[in-house]
């Protein structure tokens, strides 16, 4: 201290002001990394519900549905076969932010939870505070396991955040969400079966549906996240992400989960039409579970599905365009995936559904690098579960040893075509036990097997084996008891299913 | 002309209470308990009863409310339209109002999420005001009257009932969401 004396100080004093100014004309990215972790790179895992792969240009579709995807597609890692660990969101959520199966984290139903003693393995916890962690799900079912999640969430904002109009009634319950969400959004405010609640209930369902307004550019109605009071634009939508992303503190985590392009498929005007193109997606045989759809309205389903997903992806072209623009994509690894897709065949309209057939779990998975410049393809097989062990180790973390998911190719990960991984549909069991109904699928090298265990449309166990190289669409069946390929396929998945079914359950 | 002339007594308001609790906790309760078979799939016992705790403080929230209409409505319709019979009239206007709102609940769940009824609920004031008139003049019938008062006097047992389960749920709606 004795080598300073006032004139230096009044000088250093003098630089104060200069160095304001010079922080004002620097771009902010170069401020950055000003938070627990320098240097770190910030992490952008945004995902798209209900976005089937094989609606997809950029993974081969016949339709031009996603010009900017393919556009990223030229500077990312992107995986040709991932999956989804199950065939609706809150299982396909509750795997993506924890690292495990279904089967472990039992959230196995719409508005399930992860099992309380596990709540506390997901990737916020994991991430440390070193990372600002922040989420944001217009998926209220989503929401509802961030919620579980909060201790680890630095930030959470609320699902109905830039939405035209939301009258969600769990949201001024901040403190005990879940239960609200139980209790408010889905028996007395129900928007799906009769509202528990007479005077509320209807009060809040009428005034909802006069104040919706009607919009010219939506034909089919203002984007809503089916079963809840909640309105939105795409535009405004993207517009706030786009803001909110560029005042996060770096380093960043930031999930963020997009309800678009989920059911009812409401695209702006102007992709409406686009797709009137008289094309028509190879007939199916009806599955065993057909809700009776018949095969034109499905196809009408597609192309509003298809002209949804080119909505999203303009969208998300524009958020592409200010990363590059903002330099955020220098800085952040960009994850681009989903929760799980949707069915519009075999009868089938959507999700809920015991099926697990390709187009429901098979989902996108992009991921670039800081700086990346390159495109990359990737053919092994992988599960949203390599999603955590694989972000936390890009950021430098410890890959904790529960989780079920390992390095993606790519990110330290082997390359490996006979890799096995599994997808698990078992609403109809309970979370505290067995799982006495279920369907389990397993996707090994060029196969993938289905065993539908429990459902009385079948009375005993039922296979499906596809051959998936030769036959993506999944048209031939090849299983036949008699041949040594498919006893062997059906012996391994049994067991399998045996094995994660002595996971102890709790009680209640 | 005292104001307190204009309103029926403590006893009358609770028979009427009781009618109205009835319906409003009878039609939660069903739907309840319609969910709780899923509910059993992936909630445990303690979370179960936290919902129940939402449920009743709504309940009773709305009872109040709903009694506070027929009140209002007590004051502002002369005295021999409704505070005369009040019993049987606010007991009527209970069964037959609440019991076209589970008409309109129904129907709008008949409906699914993307198409609402709106026609249904544009003749609802018209259906109201008929729902009104009976009560108002169906008591005039002195079997219809008394059936409705008897029912209303018994079901105040009810509120021994109700009444002890909303407060303990209260309590813990409130402990979930203040402390």
């Amino acid at each position: 201290m004795s080598n300073y004396n006032r004139r230096d100080f009044l000088k250093l004093l003098a630089a104060v002001p200069a160095a304001y100014t010079l922080s004002r004309l620097l771009p902010e990215s170069v401020f950055r990394y000003s938070a627990g972790n320098p240097g770190a790179p910030n992490v952008i895992l945004l995902v798209f519900d209900t976005l089937s792969a094989y609606h997809l240009s950029v993974y081969g579709y016949q339709r031009k549905t996603t010009p900017n995807l393919e556009r990223f597609a030229k500077r990312a890692n992107v995986y040709h076969a991932h999956y989804s660990a199950a065939n609706f969101t809150t299982p396909g959520v509750a795997s993506i932010l924890t690292g495990l199966y279904p089967w472990t984290h039992r959230a196995l139903h719409l508005s399930g939870l992860v099992a309380r003693e596990l709540a506390g393995r997901n990737i916020f916890e994991s991430l440390g505070q070193d990372y600002h962690r922040f989420a944001f799900s217009q998926n209220v079912m989503a929401t509802n396991l961030l919620d579980q999640f909060r201790t680890g969430i630095d930030e959470l904002l609320p699902s109905s955040s830039f939405s035209e109009l939301s009258l969600l009634p769990s949201e001024f319950f901040k403190k005990d969400t879940n239960t609200a969400h139980q209790t408010l959004d889905n028996l007395l405010f129900d928007f799906v079966d009769p509202p528990g609640s007479l005077l509320f209930g209807l009060g809040q369902r009428l005034y909802f549906e006069e104040s919706k307004k009607f919009s010219r550019d939506f034909p089919r109605g203002i984007p809503q996240p089916r079963n809840y009071p909640i309105v939105y634009k795409l535009e405004d939508l993207f517009n706030g992400l786009m803001d909110t992303l560029d005042r996060l503190a770096a380093p960043h985590f930031s999930y963020i989960h997009l309800f678009s392009p989920h059911a009812p498929y409401r695209a702006h005007k102007d992709f409406i039409g686009m797709f009137d193109d008289g094309w028509l997606y190879p007939k199916k045989p009806e599955s065993v579970f057909s809700e009776g759809e018949s095969y034109a309205t499905t196809e009408k389903n597609r192309v509003w599905y298809d002209e949804y997903i080119a909505n999203v992806d303009f969208e998300f072209g524009r958020l592409l365009d200010h990363l590059e623009q903002t330099g955020v994509l220098d800085t952040s690894y960009l994850v681009v995936t989903s929760d799980h897709g949707e069915l519009l065949q075999r009868g089938v309209k959507g999700h809920v559904t015991p099926l697990l057939y390709e187009p429901l779990v098979r989902v996108p998975l992009l991921i670039s690098s800081p700086g990346q410049t390159q495109g990359n393809s990737i053919d092994s097989p992988t599960s949203s579960v390599d999603l955590l062990p694989t972000l936390l180790s890009v950021t430098g973390r410890t890959v904790p040893d529960w989780t079920e998911g390992r390095l993606l190719p790519g990110f330290g990960g082997e390359h490996n075509p006979d890799r096995t991984v599994y997808m698990l549909d078992a609403k109809s069991s309970s979370s505290f036990g067995e799982l006495s109904q279920a369907t389990f699928s397993m996707r090994r090298g060029k196969y993938k097997v289905i065993l539908y265990r429990g459902y009385k449309e079948y009375g005993k166990d039922v296979f499906e084996l596809y051959d998936l190289e030769n036959d993506p669409e999944e048209f031939n069946d090849l299983f036949d008891p008699q041949t040594t390929l498919s006893q062997e396929f059906s012996a391994e998945i049994i067991k399998k299913f045996d094995e994660i079914n002595k996971v102890p359950g709790r009680k209640i | 002309m005292n104001i307190r002339n204009k309103f029926p007594n403590a006893g009358q308001v609770a028979q009427v209470f009781a009618v109205a609790s009835i319906v409003i906790y009878g039609w939660t309760t069903y739907r309840l308990i319609q969910k709780l078979p899923s509910w059993l799939y992936y909630l445990n016992f303690q979370e179960i009863l936290s919902n129940t705790s939402y449920t009743l403080v709504f309940d009773f929230v709305e009872t109040l409310l709903f009694i506070g209409l027929i009140l209002l409505l007590n004051f502002l319709l002369p005295r021999k339209f409704f505070l005369d019979f009040f019993v049987a009239r606010g007991s009527l206007l209970s069964v037959f109002g609440l019991g076209y709102l589970i008409y309109l609940a129904l129907a709008v769940g008949a409906s699914k999420a993307t198409q609402f009824p709106t026609d249904l609920f544009r003749w609802s004031p018209l259906a109201l005001l008929v729902i009104l008139t009976l009560a108002i003049f169906l008591p005039r019938i002195e079997t219809i009257r008394k059936v409705a008062e008897d029912f209303a006097n018994r079901a105040v047992i009810f509120l021994y009932i109700l009444l002890p389960l909303t407060g303990l749920e209260t309590l813990i709606f409130v402990i979930n969401n203040l402390l």
